[in-house]
């Protein structure tokens, strides 16, 4: 028995057992973020901090959006919103989080096995992290950073005490447009409909990394 | 004890323990009152990783084995103090890449149950601690027949010696038996040898394994055991010509040894701006990415353009290549060419850790200061740390060498 | 027996040892602290409750909310986290907030603001939102 059919009974979670066919990781949860919905407030960053303990003024966040004003990029990752300051003619926005990689590099490199999946969602055990930084030196995205108070890495759970409780995550609760979608890779469910029907996108496909983070309307290449 | 000794090792003390107060004063953040240094915000892998890679990369107990194998006598005579170097720096390494952890009291971890198979870091971290068991072990039989003789004198040092060849277990332990021991010393010496390669290897397999277009080449672990050939062969011939000034006794074969060792710097010199050309080129040419580009521009032209122009290319490459091909048969000149390359080759270290992150911040992070001012404390307390171990042991030990008869 | 046949031996009992020491020891140990873990992990606390239960005593002020204008905007979007003030059940405990810029921080009318109504700052200026408009609509 390996490790995953072992998580799998422990948790005795139904996995979605369809697979959409263009999606090689078809298992678990997925968020889809819209693009053009997205209006730039930051709720979800602050949200994100409150309910996951992140210091709201440091630099650091578990989600984070980036803001291509004019061509230029500026990054909202603190509890100030600098996107309202600026003035500038066109832009758009782009929330970006952990992608869930079903192939996710800071997996496979963490030397003490910190990370590892859990219905499709890479979690950091922080009771076994060294602090080595590897994985944030691996990560094509970003998304991980270490906390500046417990001395480990730390990065996006989907929330993963939330969604056990059946809430949603906490970025995609707040967030006023319903830019991000979060749910069930199964039949029937809103994601699944979703991804069916639209045309979607995943950030850096190059790196090979099958995200579990869909975005909508992304037609521009972003960082 | 001298004066200069004296004064020597309580510098060298100052510095250990001023280094000590900044590793603890980066981790705990107690000792004065200012915020705890936090690698969280900018680069994640800074000057400690830089600093690792130079000391365990200093390799020479593996080219003094490989010399041993491949039947070069003239090695021979340096083969006690290439292995102490090995051991010091290999240890002072991992001692510093702890203290580069967020949680250094997890730093067992990496050793105790937690194995990742699909990590390159986990290869490397073991690797690097078997290469130091085979070297302890090697350098335990090459140093038995002496200790055991200097055993039989009185003092401390014949005390130490008793402990040290186990001679108080009786039997094997008590009895000389140089020829066995050579032997013995010399299989270990292969293994180690062995080890010491897929050590190096996993090194430049750890920074090519990731997206970063500067690190990300097949071609870093052979790089890595180049360059460590050549730092190994450098800290050799500057630490056995230093020895041979400060204790006034020159002997002729370890100076033979010495020039051997010239030889093979210089050829590893060469065969290291070779690969620089080629690396840059590759990684940097246009075609490749943007990235890719990028990050060999700003190490060409941009923030790390003297550090590879003046201290890599020129102190580290030119400079010791002309000294060594000018200054022929001249051991200053090996001296200051060996000073040269280490100089160089720290300043590759630094810029190859820090000009490959240039395209990897974290978004929207500051670059912060490249470095902080207690880990250069750190790093200078690291660096007299080996330089005391290895003082402290060359003093201990016996170091001569038998005449063959 | 030779040096080297020993050597040999030991070699082989020392990577043999890391073999079963990384494939079959280890995982032992991994297994056991990722289970652990997931159970940490489930059992941390919610800060963001959802507006069901905000409706459990704000009923009059819920049902205006989720048919107006605003339903898609979830309650805490605005005064920020329920959990505190679920368990203290006081007024300092959520956040109620008139200023122009709280409004301002969706509805300014900024780049790539696409997706909902927006103002220019001289919109009403000086006069705060809720004069007019009924946030809760």
């Amino acid at each position: 028995m390996n490790r995953r059919d072992f998580l799998k009974l422990i948790l005795s979670l139904p996995l979605a057992s369809v697979s959409i066919a263009s999606l090689k990781s078809s298992k678990g949860y997925a968020m889809i973020i819209d693009v053009e919905k997205c209006i730039g407030c930051g709720r979800c960053v602050i949200a994100c901090k409150i309910e996951n303990g992140v210091p709201l003024e440091l630099p650091i966040s578990r989600t984070w959006i980036e803001g291509y004003l004019d061509g230029k990029k500026i990054v909202m990752n603190t509890k100030d919103n600098p996107f309202i300051k600026i003035k500038a003619k066109n832009g758009f926005f782009v929330p970006k989080l952990c992608n869930h990689c079903s192939n996710a590099p800071c997996v496979n490199v963490c030397p003490v096995s910190a990370r590892f999946h859990v219905d499709g969602i890479v979690l950091v055990n922080k009771d076994v992290c060294i602090g080595c930084k590897y994985c944030i030196i691996a990560c094509p995205y970003g998304a991980t950073f270490v906390h500046p108070e417990e001395k480990v890495t730390d990065k996006c759970t989907f929330c993963y005490h939330r969604i056990r409780r059946g809430l949603k995550p906490a970025c995609v609760l707040v967030c006023p447009t319903g830019a991000r979608k979060f749910g069930e890779l199964k039949e029937g469910s809103e994601v699944y409909e979703i991804l069916k029907s639209k045309r979607f996108s995943v950030l850096k496909p190059e790196a090979g990394t099958n995200p579990r983070v869909f975005y909508l309307n992304l037609d521009t290449v972003v960082e | 004890m001298k004066t200069r000794e004296f004064i020597l090792i309580s510098a060298l003390l100052v510095l250990v323990a001023s280094g000590l107060l900044a590793a603890y004063q980066m981790h705990f953040g107690t000792v004065i009152p200012i915020e705890p240094y936090e690698s969280a915000v900018g680069n994640p892998w800074r000057l400690l990783v830089a600093l690792y890679v130079f000391l365990v990369l200093i390799g020479t107990g593996a080219i003094a084995s490989a010399g041993e194998i491949l039947g070069i006598k003239e090695l021979e005579p340096i083969i006690k103090e290439a292995i102490l170097i090995s051991i010091v720096t290999i240890s002072v390494g991992l001692i510093t890449i702890a203290v580069d952890l967020e949680r250094i009291e997890r730093a067992g971890n990496a050793l105790l149950g937690y194995a990742n198979p699909m990590s390159v870091m986990y290869w490397m971290i073991i690797f690097y601690v078997l290469e130091l068991l085979f070297l302890i072990l090697e350098g335990w039989f090459y140093f038995r027949a002496d200790l055991l003789k200097q055993s039989e004198k009185r003092g401390f040092k014949a005390f130490i010696s008793k402990l040290l060849s186990l001679k108080f277990l009786g039997g094997f332990f008590s009895k000389q038996n140089r020829d066995l021991d050579m032997s013995f010393a010399k299989s270990i010496g292969f293994l180690a040898l062995i080890t010491a390669i897929l050590a190096y290897s996993n090194l430049g397999a750890l920074f090519s394994a990731s997206y970063i277009p500067l690190w990300n080449d097949a071609s870093n672990p052979v790089y890595f055991v180049l360059t460590a050939i050549t730092a190994g062969s450098a800290v050799l011939i500057f630490s056995t010509i230093i020895t041979s000034w400060t204790t006034g006794k020159s002997d002729e074969r370890k100076m033979k040894a010495v020039f051997l060792l010239g030889k093979l710097l210089l050829y590893s010199l060469f065969a290291s701006s070779i690969f620089i050309l080629w690396r840059t080129v590759i990684i940097g040419y246009p075609a490749v990415s943007y990235l890719a580009s990028y990050s060999v521009n700003n190490l060409i032209f941009g923030k790390f353009a003297l550090n590879f122009w003046f201290l890599e290319i020129f102190v580290g490459i030119i400079a010791p290549i002309l000294a060594i091909i000018a200054g022929r048969k001249n051991l200053d000149a090996l001296f200051v060419a060996s000073f040269l390359s280490l100089v160089g080759i720290f300043a590759f270290r630094f810029d190859f850790v820090y000009a490959g992150q240039t395209s990897k911040q974290i978004s929207g992070m500051s670059v912060t200061p490249p470095v902080h001012p207690l880990e250069a404390i750190f790093a200078v307390g690291a660096i007299s740390l080996a330089l005391l171990l290895y003082y402290i042991l060359y003093k201990l030990l016996p170091m001569e060498v038998e005449h063959e008869s | 027996m030779k040096a080297w046949q020993i050597v040999l031996i030991f070699a082989i009992l020392v990577y043999g040892a890391l073999y079963v020491y990384t494939f079959h020891l280890s995982p032992v140990v991994k297994e056991r602290s990722v289970e652990n873990w997931v159970e940490k992990e489930k059992e941390r606390k919610v800060s963001f409750v959802q507006s069901e239960v905000c409706r459990e005593c704000h009923l009059k002020v819920y049902r205006t909310w989720i048919s107006g204008n605003h339903s898609s905007v979830e309650c805490e979007v605005c005064h920020g986290y329920g959990a505190e003030h679920v368990k203290l059940r006081t007024k300092e405990s959520v956040i109620v907030e008139k200023s122009r810029d709280s409004c301002l921080i969706c509805h300014k009318e900024i780049a790539g603001r696409t997706a909902i109504k927006v103002v220019d700052e001289g919109h009403g200026s000086g006069v705060i939102c809720t004069y007019c408009h009924d946030p809760h609509r």
